[in-house]
């Protein structure tokens, strides 16, 4: 079985703690940080493909102070 | 046969009346690979929420997939707290890696932009896997069925 030891995830969202809430970001996961963010999701990615990262993480910063009931 | 492992994913909590001493919310989420046919792949974070219906995106994914909204079916759907949201459905591609790769008739909503985050639920995704909350070890196991 895979296990993904480290989790890119976990790694994602502690970069994004401080970020404006309700920015959107773009995550590389090769390059280990937040390469764009901004309030438009579909400019973001593009300039985090421009920087090099093909296949970015698109995620949105939330508001810590709000729990998550799905 | 497919069957991997993802951790959960730790998220601080803030100090509250309810919680004066903050705590840590343990979530069960991986990154996936969304795309439609023809199309490029957008990638997100993904939560196994077993209370979904179904499987639902932010309905800027869509956008961001190219998607016709105008054209494709509807329906309404609600969640905790929510006012009921108009949903957009169509068949996508969901990649989690490790072999646990899948197609569902998904969702797009807007009640899911504030948190940029889509949902794997039963129909789509608990259909198609055997799912293990492995919380005190703070892992998750997928597994086909």
């Amino acid at each position: 079985m895979d296990t993904v030891a480290v989790s890119p995830v976990a790694e994602m969202y502690a970069l994004m703690e401080g970020l404006p809430i309700g920015s959107w970001t773009a995550f590389s996961e090769k390059q280990h940080k937040i390469l764009a963010y901004g309030p438009d999701a579909q400019a973001v990615l593009d300039e985090a493909r421009e920087l090099g990262e093909p296949r970015p993480v698109i995620a949105r910063v939330m508001d810590p102070s709000v729990g998550l009931f799905l | 046969m497919a069957r991997a492992a993802y951790p959960y994913i730790p998220v601080p909590l803030p100090v509250s009346e309810a919680f004066p001493q903050g705590g840590t919310a343990h979530r069960p989420i991986a990154f996936a690979d969304i795309s439609v046919a023809g199309g490029v792949p957008e990638r997100l974070a993904v939560v196994l929420d077993t209370g979904a219906d179904g499987c639902l995106f932010p309905l800027k994914l869509a956008r961001l997939l190219h998607l016709d909204i105008e054209r494709m079916p509807r329906a309404t759907n609600r969640g905790v707290g929510s006012q009921s949201n108009l949903t957009y459905y169509t068949d996508v591609a969901i990649d989690l890696g490790n072999g646990i790769a899948f197609t569902a008739y998904a969702g797009f909503t807007e009640g899911l932009d504030a948190m940029g985050l889509g949902l794997l639920g039963q129909a789509g995704f608990f259909e198609q896997y055997n799912v293990e909350f492995r919380h005190s070890e703070r892992l998750f196991t997928v597994e086909l069925a």
